[in-house]
């Protein structure tokens, strides 16, 4: 089935949950509010018809511009013309890319939270494969998985601080190896 | 006086022989069974994804070798074609013929690590040499066309980094007439080995369910039955105009989801590889293979998914662009990363022996699981 | 020889302590068998048929570090694996030694800039012998690297005191 069909789908059982389809004429991705993200997931993986049985991706991701000091990233924006596809306020987002087997076709939808309590239910119960993906992105961006089994950094060491994918990551000074001390910024 | 038995908690890894990098395991076992194992990951996590964020597209290339070292090529491809997708831009056939050759090259090198490693992990020590030896051949073509032999960074957005070299279409398929009759007696060394029959039949078992929940893809995914490949079926480049078959667990294969059907499609799939090389090879159209885009290339604001076939598996590339010359990110939905999330799941009550044999059997390369 | 010579039967050698442990220990290196990344990779490669490592006897790759006195340190070493390279390190048996293979065991290689979790060089936290070039070093390299190595024994001083 078409992407778009399936997000009018959504949009018939869910209605205003799905706030908006992104990109329709390239590859769409539906923005649903991130309380039903569980819900809307297990009706894309229980629906007969649509039967999204394969978890393709679960991608963090920060929608805050990187540092200022970019030219070239300011101008683009402006040359570029188009609307920043997310809000003006930035937020943290989730990114799901769905497969089916059975009717091979694949759908994707995100969800943005807000960057100061970032909070999105979990899908571990319906995906599995998911659980790996979420701890990532707990670990990387901070996300809180509500309803995770395990949710631990995966990546990092457990005494890490921070999360470092969030574009105003600032990194540690210096990291304790043992009864050692070493600096994680450049330079001698 | 009864016997009393107590769990053990044992660390495998993070240096172990068998462990293939930096992974870490913390299995629980009784006697000889192995109650729980745990994996530990992280331990070569080299911040790829914040790297991606501060540098431009055609800068990133290099560092996605770096991912899964043992398949470089395929993941400049899966890069090269996820950015031609977000700009919208297609390569000459030349270049994707090219493309095609080195990435089905790399797919048989990483296959014969996989067989190399795999055997050592079952005691076995001169299949690991046998392969080597082959493996070096593939890497001289390699050496020759991009100048490295393990980390290529060969392809370019909108083309590749160079042309063939004249005379090497005929190295190339003298090394595949050879190679053939050495995979041929490999068969009757490994494949057809009893002792690696007994050790790998039945043992770690996936069905097609599991497979599909966990998320596996690749070799793990069409062992457990599921027919299904993104070369194929989600076609990228010119791999819609090739002949090939995908090798699929079950009746035909004579094993399906264990450790042995892993192993068998794998070396199925070797074959497949050098019929594509074969016919690639054959009236290589003329063309220019250098990138036709701009170095510093800018993406329209938007977003893409796109996966591609590795030897390991299908890694995806999910690229958000705002607009300038950097991604503002770049998320690898590395093969490895999700195979080995079920080696939880299907490592409960077996030897010690086969936790291994399934370890093996998974192939993974903690550099893409780990980032 | 000099007064040594022609006093003893024919096939005896005359050497000096020093000299012939040095001689063992640079004959017999045993590595730890311990990959961290793609350099482990190229390491394998010269253990394996074609750059064959035996050659300079350094190829016995052992799983434990009480049994070699070797570490190959292949490949990036992140802030998580650091705490384990060092304890590592520690577990080998003096004499011991270390090579630092390839640009990321250097000095972070291409993860200097921004890469928050990676020990920029292995020598901040155990000292190295011999640091290879290159990203990853052909076998050729390191090979040449076990054979600085295997100088920089031949000249350390066991018995006699440095004058």
């Amino acid at each position: 089935m078409d992407a778009l069909a399936i997000a009018t789908m959504v949009k018939g059982v869910f209605g205003g949950a799905l706030l908006a389809v992104d990109q329709p004429d390239v590859e769409p991705v539906a923005v649903i509010e991130p309380e039903k993200v569980a819900e809307v997931a297990r009706f894309l993986r229980e629906t007969p018809g649509l039967a999204f049985d394969y978890l393709m991706c679960l991608s963090g991701f920060d929608t805050m511009p990187a540092e200022e000091d970019h030219p070239a990233r300011s101008t683009a924006a402006e040359d570029a013309g188009a609307p920043v596809a997310d809000s003006t306020e930035p937020t943290l987002g989730v990114a799901y890319h769905l497969f089916s087997y059975s009717q091979r076709h694949r759908f994707a939808f995100k969800a943005h939270t807000p960057r100061n309590n970032p909070h999105i239910p979990s899908v571990t119960q319906i995906w599995p494969a998911a659980d790996w993906h979420e701890r990532e992105a707990f670990d990387l961006f901070g996300i809180i998985f509500d309803g995770h089994p395990d949710l631990r950094r995966i990546l990092l060491p457990e005494d890490w601080v921070g999360h470092p994918l969030r574009k105003d990551y600032a990194a540690q000074e210096s990291y304790r190896i043992g009864d050692a001390c070493v600096q994680i910024a450049r330079g001698w | 006086m009864p016997f009393k038995t107590e769990e053990m908690l044992l660390n495998v890894g993070p240096q172990h022989p068998s462990t293939h990098g930096v992974l870490h395991l913390e299995v629980t076992t009784d006697g000889e069974l192995v109650t729980n194992a745990e994996p530990t990951i992280g331990y070569l996590h080299r911040c790829f994804e914040k790297y991606a964020e501060t540098l431009t597209y055609q800068q990133i290339i290099p560092y996605t070798d770096r991912l899964d070292y043992l398949s470089s090529m395929n993941n400049n491809f899966g890069f090269v074609v996820a950015v031609e997708k977000l700009m919208g831009i297609s390569v000459c056939e030349r270049a994707e013929r090219i493309r095609v050759i080195m990435a089905e090259l790399n797919r048989i090198a990483s296959h014969l690590m996989f067989i190399g490693s795999f055997s050592n992990d079952l005691g076995a020590m001169t299949p690991f040499l046998w392969c080597f030896r082959d493996r070096e051949e593939i890497l001289k073509i390699f050496e020759e066309v991009s100048g490295a032999r393990l980390l290529y960074n060969y392809y370019r957005i909108g083309g590749l980094a160079a042309d063939l070299t004249p005379g090497i279409e005929d190295r190339i398929h003298s090394f595949l007439n050879q190679f053939e009759a050495h995979m041929l007696e490999l068969d009757d060394l490994f494949t057809r080995n009893a002792i690696v029959i007994a050790r790998l039949k039945g043992v770690g078992m996936i069905p097609r369910e599991t497979a599909i929940a966990y998320g596996l893809s690749g070799p793990m995914l069409r062992a457990s039955g599921v027919d299904w490949d993104c070369r194929r079926d989600e076609p990228y480049s010119i791999y819609p105009s090739l002949r090939f078959e995908v090798p699929v667990g079950g009746e035909k294969l004579g094993a399906l989801g264990d450790c042995y059907a892993r192993y068998l499609v794998r070396r199925a799939e070797i074959d497949q590889s050098v019929s594509l090389v074969r016919q690639c090879l054959t009236d290589i159209p003329p063309g220019d293979v250098k990138e036709q885009v701009k170095r510093n290339v800018r993406p329209p604001v938007g977003e893409v998914y796109v996966r591609t076939e590795n030897p390991r598996g299908e890694i995806g590339f999910y690229l958000r662009s705002d607009g300038s010359t950097k991604p503002s990110r770049v998320k690898v939905r590395a093969p490895s990363f999700c195979n080995m999330s079920v080696f939880n799941r299907i490592s409960k009550d077996i030897l010690v022996a086969d936790m291994i044999a399934i370890l093996g059997s998974v192939d993974i390369v903690l550099g893409e699981i780990d980032r | 020889m000099g007064i040594l010579e022609e006093r003893f039967d024919p096939n005896i050698v005359t050497t000096t302590v020093d000299a012939f442990l040095d001689w063992a220990r640079k004959s017999s290196l045993w590595p730890m068998g311990f990959g961290l990344a793609c350099c482990a990779i190229e390491m394998m490669a010269t253990s394996m048929s074609r750059y064959d490592l035996d050659r300079f006897g350094a190829s016995v790759f052992r799983s434990s570090p009480r049994q070699s006195d070797l570490l190959i340190v292949s490949g990036t070493v992140t802030l998580k694996m650091a705490s384990r390279v060092k304890r590592l390190y520690d577990q080998m048996a003096e004499p011991r030694y270390v090579i630092s293979m390839g640009s990321c065991a250097n000095t972070g290689g291409p993860y200097w800039e921004h890469g928050y979790h990676v020990l920029k060089g292995v020598d901040r936290i155990i000292p190295v012998d011999v640091y290879i070039a290159g990203c990853p070093p052909r076998p050729e390299a390191l090979i040449d690297g076990v054979l600085q190595l295997q100088k920089k024994i031949a000249q350390q001083r066991v018995v006699r005191k440095a004058v």
